[in-house]
């Protein structure tokens, strides 16, 4: 409240007050300048007129002694005339007026109050308004001859008053004040010039004083008069080298925190793990780029940070599988969960980690750390190991069981004839290659996988590798009565090839055609030559592939689910090795099939 | 003239073109469809692939800085011995991962 009056400087409230007090004090002298001035003009006119009195007296009592009662009237108006009085009267010791300045007075009776007595010789003095409205001051003697009261001669004068007085040295008045007006307002403005320095001082204080911050407030220093001003210059200059430390301090000190961070940062930005930090409500307080990519998503400019982790994880954040990692109950432990998150068509596994944040010696989290990772490489290949295992398992059981199973009944049974034992060791023999070929796959396979897989190029006669496939398939083809035809051009040219792998892409390719017609189909091996490629068409008129499965017949082990397929023995293993024995030739292998129609599989390898 | 293909979680970009100014933005577009979801994994198959030249290699560097902002990483697989001069030449090798062939690079990511 204090500052919200207008604030006049300090010089200005100095020299107002300086003027006020001055005034007042010359109001106060001129008062009493008048004041005496009055009483001195009272006491002047007293005097005045008691000295006119006695020499009335004296003078009336002398004409009236040398000439007798007619002279007192001329006496008496040569009294008033000289002594400027307003009126002079003698009034006999009856009390009536036998002589007075205006006649018409003469033989009245004296009307006037009694007075005071002011003098021991009888004197008294009477202050009275007459008929006229004058305030008049009346002065009384006794006129004695020798000791008997003649009569009493009465003087009055008009009273000074007090404009009068005023007036008197009204001429005077007007000097007197400009030579006083003109002293103080001389030491108003030498006050104001001594105190000026100090209204900045004033100002910059009541700043301060009003400033809820005083560290906003910048002090100036001000033009030197005097000590005050230097010390606060001083002051001014002190705080300034402190404030300018205490910057460069903090300056300092937040480049170095700033830098630390930005390395922590960095360091942070170049792991492929995403690494989020939370607050203790769940928001997000920092996020690396591989976590906002992973929550994010494509859009660079969405910013994670802020939002809430459950609803970056969106759906998968309600699913039992990662309840834990917002369960209230474990907020000060370790949590791990995968989630599935659809990206596209692709789903993606991701293995999320949540560590309470400890700070010093807390000892509860001030948050929690999160990291997330996609582990769908792993889980892939985890999956295709098991399912690795589960059809090695089989494969290798049940040519073994029939095996055994057929070997046991040779030994101990005696009832088989000929022709049975024949049967059963031709199974015997049909089981043991099975295995073996199935060995041979796997072993191909897992040589490819490590990439030991080694090859032998050399050029070929194409027609000829040709023809040693085709028969290799033939009997197969026979026995299904399927019509092959060959279509191949006039001059084949030479390539340079590994002979035995890619003789046995041919045979796996001509072998699933024949597996998978049914009897009377169609099988056509169609070779061209176009620039510097090579083109071998397989088309049958099989049970075919269906659209969604086209895409993973080359994945290891994967058979098609059509119970025609199923039906067939196989291990899925064969056009995966085709697939990377033609990549090894710098080639490719194509397929388009229809469901029921058949398949077309046309391998494309480089001409030497 | 560039095409991709998955194995696992990982994306395979072939191409039989070289890598030149002339054809960056078709392996752009491929990039992008890479680059579509978080964390991406990729592996470029220059089996095919005759020659760079220095716009490719420089929109190469960029495919794998974005690679890398979004935590995911670009890895190359059986370069033609021209196209392995070129990337020791110019110091760019190391900045990659370079695999003898695609299933070792796909197996990279296991580890």
């Amino acid at each position: 409240m204090l500052f919200n009056k207008v604030q006049i400087e300090v010089p200005r409230r100095v020299a107002a007050h300086y003027l006020l007090f001055c005034l007042t004090a010359i109001g106060l002298f001129f008062a009493g300048v008048v004041f005496a001035l009055q009483k001195f003009q009272d006491s002047r006119t007293e005097v005045a007129c008691l000295a006119i009195l006695r020499r009335s007296v004296t003078t009336i009592g002398r004409d009236y002694l040398k000439f007798g009662e007619s002279s007192i009237q001329s006496a008496v108006e040569r009294a008033r005339s000289e002594g400027s009085l307003a009126y002079c009267a003698i009034v006999a010791t009856d009390g009536r007026i036998i002589a007075h300045s205006s006649p018409e007075n003469i033989g009245q009776m004296y009307k006037g109050p009694r007075g005071e007595q002011i003098q021991p010789n009888g004197v008294t003095r009477a202050r009275f308004v007459d008929v006229y409205s004058r305030a008049l001051r009346e002065y009384r003697g006794p006129l004695k001859i020798g000791n008997r009261d003649l009569c009493e001669v009465h003087v009055a004068i008009r009273e000074p008053g007090l404009w009068r007085n005023i007036s008197t040295g009204a001429l005077h008045i007007p000097v007197a004040m400009i030579a006083v007006s003109g002293v103080i307002g001389l030491g108003a403005i030498v006050l104001y010039r001594m105190v000026r320095p100090f209204a900045e001082i004033d100002r910059q204080l009541c700043a301060v004083a009003r400033s809820s911050s005083i560290q906003s407030i910048e002090l100036r220093p001000v033009s030197v008069h005097g000590g005050a001003a230097l010390g606060w210059n001083r002051l001014v200059d002190a705080r300034q080298q402190q404030t300018c430390r205490s910057n460069l301090a903090e300056r300092v000190s937040t480049a170095v925190d700033r830098r630390g961070q930005k390395q922590a940062e960095d360091i942070l930005n170049s792991l492929m793990d995403g690494i989020a930090v939370t607050d203790v409500e769940g928001r997000i307080t920092f996020a690396n780029q591989a976590m906002t990519a992973c929550l994010g998503g494509v859009d660079e400019s969405v910013r994670i940070c802020g939002r809430q982790m459950s609803d970056c994880l969106g759906s998968e954040a309600d699913k039992s599988s990662t309840l834990a990692l917002f369960d209230p109950q474990l907020q000060e432990r370790t949590v791990t969960a995968e989630l599935t998150r659809q990206d596209g068509a692709d789903q993606r596994i991701c293995r999320v980690a949540r560590y309470p944040l400890r700070s010093g010696d807390q000892k509860s989290s001030a948050g929690h750390v999160w990291t997330i990772r996609d582990v769908t490489q792993q889980k892939l290949a985890e999956k295709a190991r098991d399912q690795f295992l589960d059809t090695a398992t089989h494969e290798l059981r049940t040519p073994l069981a029939n095996i055994k199973a057929y070997a046991e009944t040779l030994s101990l049974s005696d009832m088989l004839d000929v022709e049975q034992q024949k049967e059963f060791c031709n199974t015997i023999n049909s089981e043991a290659t099975r295995l073996a070929r199935f060995i041979d796959d796997l072993l191909s396979v897992s040589s490819m996988e490590v990439g030991s897989l080694t090859m032998d190029y050399q050029e070929v006669d194409t027609e000829r590798l040709l023809r040693e496939a085709t028969q290799k398939v033939q009997p197969q083809i026979e026995q299904k009565d399927i019509r092959f035809d060959t279509v191949l051009p006039a001059k084949l040219p030479t390539i340079k090839v590994d002979k035995d792998k890619f003789t046995v892409v041919l045979v796996n390719l001509l072998g699933n055609a024949a597996k998978y017609t049914p009897n009377g189909g169609r099988i056509a091996m169609t070779v061209r030559a176009i620039d510097d490629q090579l083109f071998i068409e397989i088309q049958d008129s099989g049970v075919g592939i269906a659209e969604e499965e086209l895409p993973r017949i080359f994945d290891k082990f994967f058979r098609s689910s059509d119970p025609r397929v199923v039906e067939q023995t196989g291990t899925g293993l064969g056009l995966s090795f085709a697939d990377e024995v033609v990549r090894k030739h710098r080639g490719s292998i194509n397929v388009t099939s229809e469901i029921d129609k058949g398949s077309t599989f046309t391998v494309v390898i480089p001409i030497a | 003239m560039f095409h991709r293909s998955k194995q696992g979680a990982v994306d395979i970009i072939t191409s039989g073109v070289s890598l030149t100014r002339d054809h960056v933005d078709g392996l752009r577009a491929v990039i992008d469809q890479c680059l579509n979801h978080g964390q991406p994994m990729a592996v470029l198959d220059m089996q095919k692939i005759p020659l760079f030249d220095s716009a490719g290699l420089e929109h190469l560097l960029d495919f794998q800085d974005e690679f890398q902002r979004r935590g995911g990483v670009l890895k190359l697989a059986a370069p033609t011995p021209l196209c392995r001069d070129i990337l020791s030449a110019t110091g760019i090798a190391p900045r990659f991962e370079i695999f003898s062939d695609v299933n070792s690079a796909v197996g990279s990511f296991l580890r």
